[in-house]
């Protein structure tokens, strides 16, 4: 019972974040990717409400939160009745998805529910912080600042912790299990997100197959990079695959500030996309950092004010003498037990498919990868050492994901933009295109 | 806007390598696939039963001791006095013990106080120790329970 609420927990969070379902561009994509988009917005509408009440003076109960969270619901809905009244047609997509993708999503869950892919990092951080931060009806400063549990990472982001505490305040005891789980509705979310945005099956299929690889070889279940992972693929599938501005921008504001507040290599992410944005003189599209930089930095804030800075103050100098053992290690934890067929695939497609569709999430990958690099340069230990071997396998994950997109998008069937053009800006919208997608003409 | 299909438009592409891409694309799911079947069967048995932990198969053989960690944890956490301090260690790594030990633990027992191992002389000692593996043999602490995961210590 503890693990089914715990679960229901994660499972309520589209429903928290239907408000996204408004956004023209957003209500055009299958049933699935809506749902992801959803997702994303449910986990950060969540995790911000329950730092903030505090900070009001309300701590969470059960019947506040429940109550809160049904108000934004209730809202969400109605106002979504109304926006339903105008929706054009063309918004439908398809829910089944193929067989081909379920099985290595079967597959992963498999693995979760007997414990094969669970990250230590969920039992020695991640978890406790969820528990405490219940336990405290706050972000429980207490314990992240208490010496005992400098080990924990102190100023890590607390999304995760959050929603965490959250599953706590459904289920009563900690369900660690539900926090396993999760990392299955994540790469289903992932997998959605590129099924919705390409219309390919077979892009779904080689993301869902290779990320499930992947994560089962880096055993990264319970951690915070799955969650990374989804809020990277809703801000980068965003960029790609939604030509609408406006909801362009919000769902890609939502993916970054999600990501940064989950890890702190979310960081790196926001920064890419900002430097991408930038190369391709997309100014505005700059913007859809800026809340992810006021939700960050009101918690830098907090951290800084106890002068608690870990993980955000950096490691030292560069040591470029590393370099080459650097790379070595980092190529050798590349290959996820699968000889380095997950980078090698997405490159052939890429390679087949329309390179120039994938420059933007391909600039994404290089540049997280020469992030990835950058820091393990600034390692305090030989990169041949346990550093790098424990963590580049999670680490390598977001420009593998952005590798993927690349190839989605690369292999992106051209018809259907056409069609949703008619469909949905057809009436009055019409020539009101994202500036990336609309950037790619020649393509369609 | 329609149900997502297998098809794959590549627009300047050509159609040999349309085909190329969507042979590229199945073969190498297959492949990945199989290899995930693979990783999962080599972290070993028992494969159709929940396990007792969210820790137990991460790794082939022997149970790891952050396993042993839980396991023990929850069984003592009845027994313990609410914000009594506790640490959990393996005594075969003494002195250089594992944090992740007493990490894990602080998220099984919420109402102690899960503290970093201090047992050298001198040090605060906390009230209870969990040991790992082999018995602690320390001075001041005596054995209160013993389970085949691990041991409980109060000290005297």
């Amino acid at each position: 019972m503890t693990d089914a609420a715990g679960f229901l927990a994660y499972l309520l969070l589209p429903l928290i974040g239907i408000a996204v379902w408004r956004l023209d561009g957003v209500r055009k994509l299958a049933f699935d990717g809506r749902l992801a988009i959803a997702g994303a917005a449910g986990a950060l509408i969540v995790s911000v409400i329950m730092a903030v009440m505090p900070v009001v003076g309300l701590h969470w109960s059960r019947t506040r939160l429940v109550i809160v969270f049904v108000l934004i619901v209730t809202s969400s809905l109605w106002g979504r009745q109304r926006a339903e009244g105008r929706r054009q047609k063309g918004e439908a997509g398809g829910i089944l998805i193929s067989a081909f993708c379920l099985l290595p999503s079967a597959l992963t869950f498999y693995g979760l529910l007997t414990a094969r892919e669970t990250c230590g990092d969920l039992l020695f951080f991640w978890g406790p912080k969820g528990v405490h931060f219940f336990r405290a009806g706050q972000i429980d400063l207490r314990y992240l600042f208490d010496p005992n549990n400098f080990y924990a990472h102190r100023d890590y982001p607390p999304l995760l912790p959050l929603l965490y505490a959250w599953s706590n305040t459904l289920s009563g005891q900690f369900s660690w299990w539900a926090a396993v789980l999760f990392t299955g509705l994540c790469l289903g979310g992932i997998t959605a997100i590129v099924r919705a945005g390409t219309r390919s099956d077979a892009a779904a299929l080689l993301t869902a197959a290779t990320l499930a690889c992947a994560f089962a070889s880096a055993h990264i279940a319970g951690a915070a990079d799955p969650l990374l992972l989804f809020f990277e693929a809703v801000a980068a599938g965003a960029l790609l695959f939604i030509d609408e501005p406006r909801a362009q921008w919000i769902v890609a504001a939502i993916g970054v500030a999600g990501a940064v507040l989950t890890k702190v290599e979310g960081l790196s992410f926001a920064i890419a996309v900002v430097i991408v944005m930038l190369l391709r003189s997309r100014w505005l599209r700059v913007t859809v950092v800026l809340p992810a930089a006021v939700l960050l930095g009101a918690w830098l804030l907090v951290i800084g004010h106890y002068e608690m800075f870990d993980a955000y103050a950096g490691q030292g100098p560069i040591r470029l003498g590393y370099l080459s053992r650097v790379l070595l290690s980092t190529v050798r934890v590349a290959g996820y037990d699968a000889y380095w067929i997950p980078w090698i695939a997405p490159l052939i497609v890429i390679a087949l498919g329309n390179f120039r569709r994938a420059s933007v999430s391909l600039m994404l990958a290089a540049l997280t990868l020469g992030a990835t690099v950058f820091f393990y340069l600034h390692g305090p230990e030989d990169p041949l050492s346990f550093w790098v071997r424990s963590s580049a396998a999670r680490v390598l994950l977001t420009p593998l994901l952005l590798l993927l997109m690349s190839a989605a998008s690369a292999v992106r069937p051209s018809h259907d933009l056409a069609a949703d053009d008619v469909s949905v800006h057809g009436g009055g919208n019409s020539g009101h295109r994202s500036d990336l997608v609309g950037a790619l003409p020649a393509d369609r | 806007m329609g149900i997502p299909s297998f098809d794959l438009d590549v627009s300047d592409a050509t159609t040999a390598s349309v085909k190329a891409a969507r042979i590229v694309i199945y073969v190498s799911s297959a492949v990945m696939t199989i290899l995930l079947g693979r990783q999962l069967v080599r972290s070993g048995g028992p494969y159709f039963e929940i396990p007792e932990t969210v820790y137990d198969h991460v790794s082939p053989g022997a149970p790891p001791l952050n396993r042993q960690a839980i396991v023990v944890s929850r069984r003592i956490a009845p027994l313990l006095p609410r914000g009594a301090s506790v640490t959990v260690i393996a005594p075969e790594l003494a002195p250089n013990y594992d944090v992740t030990h007493y990490l894990t633990a602080s998220g099984f027992l919420p109402h102690q106080h899960v503290v970093h191992p201090t047992l050298a002389v001198g040090e605060q000692w906390p009230d209870y120790v969990i040991a790992l593996g082999r018995p602690l043999d320390h001075p001041g602490y005596r054995l209160v329970r013993e389970y085949p995961e691990g041991r409980l210590y109060q000290r005297e």
